[in-house]
Formats: structure tokens, C-alpha cells, sequence
């Protein structure tokens, strides 16, 4: 997995498979970290109005939740 | 922001009727941790497994249940991609059916290897050549994509939606899910596809060996293929038996249609790159390794699985769903989404179970397996999770938008 | 003389001479010995029985006084060509050492996936079912230089890889950095006591192996699946021949006339 870790080996197969692993983790954790940061920021700036076009509605206060 | 005042009630049932419900689930699953905890203290010896039956009734049925989870990468693939704006009715639903599939498949694969805690060794000592690996990266990764997907579903709870920083990110999340589902289908290709790689490329087990294009046997392409073809029919049953037990109206019905046809199409495309694919090997891999066609089907896996996977659940279903009047019919509608469903079990089952059934070396016999009922109990544990942790979502989440709509 | 350079490409090999095999079975015995390869108290099942090396007895199909039995030893095979078990195992807990052609299990690494057993033809890989135990006594005689395999891992016949490095330290600490004829020898072939089984490198003249192989009585298990075995056998019967291939599609084959009557 790291180029430390005994028998790695520095390959087509390996330079392919990994590339292609680190770049879909870093494709999800910037995303991730995208949205943890826009989530405080909006946290705190009280910016939170949100786009009900995606969004499922929330559900009615008076809704029993334990049914 | 918007108001939470205006919005209508969803009447779920009674608490008590809910944990009866959830009780008869709750058993099996303590039978299944039974069978895990007697699988993990004593050992693989538990099961009906032996050196000729290397992978039993857990492979099956995970290569089953991630086959049929594909609705989940294949309906945001079609909604956030291709924006097919009829699956919004059930993306939620479809999500959750997912992560169910590839959680319990990931949990009943770490009772499956030997040493449970090595588990993490396929990571650290990969073998990037082994199609196993690459299935191994690749749902681990979109095990924790479908987290990411259900977490706004999640924190569009009311109790939650209270916490502000949660009910944003659960917005921020939707709001990039674009991302997610491409990277979703992206894992999805090749973990899909590896399943059936695992199998088409071992050169030396001729009933499941094929050739293919570069390092990629036809199986890689028809496990694809399959899963797409499943997916979206799982997922049109879970949605009908959901309004069946509740008795409520969650989706609009020309939807369960459009996506039963969906799997259909995707079923006689399938069907047909299979059939070419079947005569080939029959003809040709087959011959070269020194087999006849013949030689694979013996009692009981006899030519009856064939026929099962290729007439009976395959074009059979196939029909009834393309078929408007009989798809737009609850009846038909079940069946043809069930055969579906059974076609590709019975595909995976022929794979996991009868490449290892068939001797290779001539002096070997043809063997027969028969799964323990610690083996049959983890298999119910898996359903059994996936039925609470359905039921859960149903009743706390908004799993379907439409729903009061329908049943204002 | 074998030399370790990469220059001159070690391929350590193993001919078994079929004619001569008495199916005395002292070669499995001592494969067991030598391996610290566990046993069961009942081991009726051999479906899930350990053997690094197991015998099979085929038979020629013919009626008395017409027939014939053989036996066919088979330890690993040590594919040479893409090798099946090592290309699939996610945990590179099976290794193809390019200097020596020795197929070997890191025994340490195996996760149990047990895909290495379903990707070998030749039935050679055993999962341990069990917690390895002996009976106390046969503890003391368990062999010190092989590490028994815990439950739940996968384990094979590695041509005795520990004997290899054995020799190879021999060697150096004598100042040579090659191995001479019959530094390495497998238990095995050490035992057989009709001198049926030969062991060397198949690229070396000096050993007996490397005239064998080439020999009109040669032949392998399952050649036309290309997994290029490094274990060859001899035998001056043609139904024994017949035996090593399933060549199904020939009516004539042994496969499809002698399917049944088969013990192992």
C-alpha cells in the first residue's frame, strides 16, 4: 500500500492501481472536507437557507417520531 | 430557511405494532450472531465448507446482494448524471437498499476469510493483480460512498434537523452529490465488474474461465451487465412491498413501472451477450481445456441451472417487463422483478459453487456441497439487518418525498 | 552446479517416475514429518484433511487378469507460468520466487480468503478447518525449522523451501554462493525408498532432472491448461498417460471412459 511496506514495488501494476486508489480518496475527502467547511461557515454565519429543490421536506413538528 | 410548520404529517404505525414487527427480525439476527460468534470462536470447521468447497453459501449471496445493490450506484448514476428525474421518487430508498447490501456483504465476508483480523492485510500487502484486491479496495471505498449518500437523508430528520450544523451539512452533502454518484459508479464498474473477473479469470478452473479484452474476461462485463439489470429490479420490489406492509401509497406507480422497464431492457441486452457468450466457451474455451460441454452439468447442478438462469429467470422476466399492460399489473409487475432478481442468484450461485463442483484433474470427482445452519443463519442475519435497518429508515427518514402528497 | 546468479535461471523441479512408484505412501509420511503438517485424530474426511502431498491410485479400467493400478504422487506443481494461486491471492501471501522458480506461502500473511485454492486445478492447497494439535508426545518431535500454521490459513507443499535456505546458508558459511548437487532436497524425494522421485534444476545439465524431463516418457498434469508445472512424472503406460489430461472431447481418453473406479 505505502512505498515503506516490504515488497511494494514500483510497477505499471502498481503505479495504475494505486494512482487510480489515491485519486478517488482525495476526490472524496476534498469533498468532504468542501462540505464540512461550508457547514460551519454556515453554521456561523447563520447562512443556512438550504435548496428545498434537492432536499426532501422536513418532516411536521407535531410528528411522533417513535411512531 | 425553510419552514418546518408547513409541512404535512406522515403517519407511521404504532410503537408497539412496530417492535413486534421488529422483534420476529431482531430474533433472527441473535440466531445469526450465534452462528457468527460459533463461526469465529471454533472456526470455519462450523461450516459446510471444505478444500473442495472453498467458497460456499456467504460468496454466493454476497456476490447476490452486491449485485442487487447496484440500484443504488445505477439510480444516482441516472438521476444526479443523467438527471432521469422519475428516480427522485426513490433515490432515498434506492440509497439505503445499497448501503444495506454492501455493509452486510463486507460483514459476512470478514466471518468468511479465515483470519478476520489479517482482514486489512489485502490493503496493506495489496496484490494489485488479484481482481480480488480490486474488488476489496473498491467496496470497502463505496461502502463509505453510500455513507456519505445517506448521511443527508439522515439529517433530514426532524430531531436532527435541529442541530444546525448537521442539518447543513447534510444540505452541503446533497448539494455535491453529483461527485459522490459518479464516484459511486466509477467504484461500482469495477468492483462490479471484478466479481466477475474473479471468476472468468482463473485459467485453470474451466467452467468459469473465459476470455475477454486485455486483462478483462467477458464475465468482468456481464457481472456489469447483470448487476445493472438486478439493481434497479430489487429496488422496484423493495419500494412495492414497503407500500404493501404499510399500506400506503409511496411512490407514484408509472414510476415502478419506468423502472421495472429499465431493468428489462438492460435484462435482454444482458441475456443476449450472455447467450453469445455461453456458446463460445461451449465451443471453444471449453474444448481447448479439454472439456465438453456436457462434462460441467452433472446432478445436482445439472443443465436445470442453465435453463433457470437463461429461460426461467431471465427471458421470461424479461418479457413480462417489456410488456406495458402486464408491468403496469402489481401481479406481474412482482414476478418479473423477482425472476430477475432469482436469475442473477442463480447466476452468481453457478459461479461461486459450480466452478468448484467440477473436477479439474481427472482423477477428481464431482463433488456436492451442503451449508451448515450456522452458515443458512448468517444468510438470515444479513436479511434480517437489512429488513430493521429498512424499516428503521422508513419510519424516522423520509426515504420517499412524495409520500404525503400521495396519501393527502 | 547451480549458481544463484540471475544470469543462469534456476527452475527447481521434481521428476516422479511413475513405473517405479510403489504408492508406499513414505513420501507423504515424511512430507508430513518434515512440515509439521497436522493431523486429525479421525481423518476420514478427506475433504478437509491436511496433505502437502497426496496419492492417488488410478486404474486402467481393464478386468482381471488385464488390470493395472498406478500410483500418482502429487505434491504442488510449482507452475511456472503465471502461476494460478499467486496472480490471485490479495494478500501477496503467496510468493514466486524468480530465482529458484519455488512457489512458497507466507504463511503469516494468508488472510483465509482461500481464492488461492479455488484459482489451483491440482487440488494441492489445504485450508487449516482446525487449531493445529498433536498429541504431546509428537510435540517433541515436530520439526523446529518449519512454523506450524495456525486455523484458519492456507497452507501447501513449498518443495521444502526451508531446506532451500538451509543449504543456502550452508553454502555461504563454506564461502560458496551457489548450491552444489544435493545440498537441496526436498523430504520427499529424500524418502521414496525405490528412488522413484528426482529433484534438481530442470536448467541444469549436471542434475538428473534436466535429462529426464526431455525424456519420450515424460509428461505433466493438465498440460493444456498452460499453468507450465515444474513436477513432471514418467511412465512407459500409455493409460497412465491418459490419466493426465482430461481431453473429455476424445471419447478414447481415460477421462471419459474410466470416470468411475477412481480411489485416492
Amino acid at each position: 500500500m505505502w512505498p515503506t511496506i516490504f515488497e511494494f514495488s514500483w510497477d505499471t501494476g502498481h503505479m495504475i492501481f494505486f494512482g487510480v486508489f489515491y485519486a478517488v480518496v482525495i476526490i472524496i475527502a476534498t469533498s468532504l472536507v468542501y462540505a464540512f467547511a461550508k457547514s460551519i461557515v454556515d453554521t456561523f454565519s447563520n447562512n443556512g437557507s438550504f435548496d428545498d429543490r434537492h432536499a426532501h421536506k422536513p418532516m411536521d413538528k407535531n410528528e411522533t417520531l417513535g411512531g | 430557511m425553510s419552514s418546518q410548520t408547513d409541512m404535512p404529517t406522515l403517519q407511521r404505525c404504532s410503537a408497539p405494532k412496530f417492535l413486534l414487527w421488529l422483534s420476529f427480525w431482531v430474533l433472527l439476527l441473535l440466531w445469526g450472531a450465534y452462528g457468527a460468534f460459533l463461526c469465529l470462536y471454533k472456526g470455519l470447521n462450523q461450516t459446510g465448507m471444505n478444500n473442495y468447497f472453498v467458497f460456499g453459501v456467504w460468496i454466493t449471496v454476497d456476490l447476490a446482494i452486491i449485485a442487487l445493490g447496484a440500484g443504488a450506484f445505477f439510480s444516482g448514476f441516472l438521476f444526479y448524471v443523467l438527471r432521469f428525474n422519475f428516480l427522485k421518487e426513490l433515490i432515498g430508498a434506492a440509497v439505503v437498499v445499497g448501503f444495506i447490501c454492501y455493509s452486510g456483504a463486507i460483514g459476512m465476508l470478514t466471518i468468511d476469510i479465515g483470519q478476520p483480523l489479517r482482514g486489512y492485510f489485502s490493503f496493506w500487502h495489496a496484490n494489485v493483480h488479484s481482481m480480488l484486491t480490486e474488488v476489496i479496495f473498491c467496496i470497502t471505498l463505496y461502502l463509505f460512498v453510500l455513507t456519505i449518500e445517506f448521511v443527508p437523508l439522515i439529517t433530514e430528520n426532524r430531531r436532527i434537523r435541529e442541530m444546525p450544523f448537521l442539518r447543513h451539512l447534510g444540505e452541503n452533502l446533497h448539494g455535491i452529490m453529483v461527485v459522490f454518484a459518479l464516484v459511486g459508479t466509477f467504484l461500482s464498474f469495477f468492483h462490479q465488474g471484478s466479481l466477475g473477473g474473479m471468476f472468468g479469470t482463473l485459467f485453470a478452473r474451466p467452467f468459469s474461465y473465459r476470455t475477454g479484452v486485455a486483462i478483462w474476461p467477458w464475465t468482468f462485463f456481464l457481472f456489469i451487465l447483470s448487476a445493472i439489470a438486478a439493481g434497479p429490479a430489487l429496488t422496484t420490489l423493495v419500494v412495492w412491498a414497503t407500500q404493501k406492509i404499510t399500506r400506503r401509497r409511496l411512490v407514484n406507480r408509472p414510476t415502478l413501472s419506468r423502472l421495472a422497464k429499465l431493468s428489462a431492457i438492460l435484462l435482454v441486452i444482458y441475456l443476449v451477450l450472455k447467450a453469445a457468450d455461453t456458446i463460445y466457451w461451449a465451443n471453444f474455451t471449453a474444448p481447448e481445456m479439454g472439456f465438453r460441454f456436457t462434462d460441467f452439468y452433472k446432478s445436482p447442478y445439472g443443465m436445470w441451472l442453465l435453463f433457470g438462469e437463461f429461460y426461467l429467470f431471465g427471458l421470461v422476466p424479461a418479457i413480462i417487463l417489456l410488456i406495458p399492460r402486464a408491468r403496469d399489473n402489481d401481479f406481474w409487475l412482482v414476478i418479473g422483478c423477482l425472476f430477475t432478481c432469482m436469475g442473477i442468484v442463480l447466476n452468481r450461485f453457478s459461479f461461486t459453487i459450480q466452478t468448484l463442483a467440477v473436477p479439474v484433474m481427472p482423477f477428481e470427482k464431482f463433488v456436492v456441497y451442503s451449508p451448515t445452519w450456522q452458515e443458512w443463519s448468517i444468510v438470515a442475519a444479513v436479511i434480517s439487518y437489512g429488513v430493521i435497518l429498512f424499516s428503521l429508515a422508513y419510519r424516522y427518514l423520509h426515504l420517499f418525498p412524495r409520500e404525503a402528497e400521495l396519501n393527502g | 552446479m547451480s549458481t544463484e546468479s540471475p544470469q543462469q535461471s534456476v527452475r527447481y523441479g521434481m521428476v516422479i517416475d511413475l513405473d517405479k512408484c510403489t504408492g508406499c505412501g513414505n513420501c507423504a509420511v515424511a512430507c508430513h514429518m518434515e512440515n509439521n503438517v497436522p493431523f486429525r485424530t479421525d481423518e476420514s474426511d478427506k475433504s478437509r484433511n491436511m496433505a502437502w502431498l497426496r496419492i492417488y491410485k488410478v486404474k486402467n479400467g481393464a478386468e482381471y487378469p488385464h488390470a493395472r493400478v498406478a500410483y500418482i504422487p502429487r505434491p504442488c506443481m510449482q507452475c511456472d507460468r503465471h502461476t494460478p494461486c499467486v496472480s490471485v491471492c490479495p494478500a501477496s501471501a503467496t510468493n514466486y520466487d524468480k530465482s529458484t522458480g519455488l512457489v512458497d506461502q507466507i504463511n503469516t500473511r494468508c488472510i483465509g480468503c482461500r481464492y488461492c485454492m479455488a484459482a489451483c486445478p491440482y487440488m494441492v492447497r489445504c485450508f487449516n478447518w482446525w487449531d493445529p494439535a498433536w498429541p504431546a508426545d509428537a510435540e517433541k518431535y515436530l520439526n523446529p525449522d518449519v512454523a506450524p500454521r495456525m486455523r484458519g490459513v492456507v497452507e501447501k507443499c513449498t518443495f521444502c523451501s526451508h531446506r532451500y535456505i538451509q543449504a543456502k546458508n550452508r553454502a555461504r558459511q563454506e564461502g560458496r554462493n551457489y548450491l552444489e548437487k544435493g545440498d537441496y532436497i526436498p523430504a520427499c524425494v529424500e524418502a521414496c525408498p525405490v528412488e522413484a522421485m528426482h529433484f534438481g534444476d530442470l536448467n541444469d545439465p549436471e542434475y538428473e532432472v534436466a535429462h529426464l524431463i526431455k525424456s519420450p516418457r515424460a509428461f505433466r498434469l493438465l498440460e493444456r491448461l498452460h499453468t507450465e508445472p515444474k513436477v513432471y512424472y514418467l511412465s512407459s503406460h500409455e493409460w497412465v498417460r491418459r490419466w493426465a489430461d482430461n481431453d473429455a472431447v476424445n471419447t478414447q481418453s481415460a477421462y471419459s471412459q474410466q470416470r468411475q473406479g477412481v480411489e485416492s
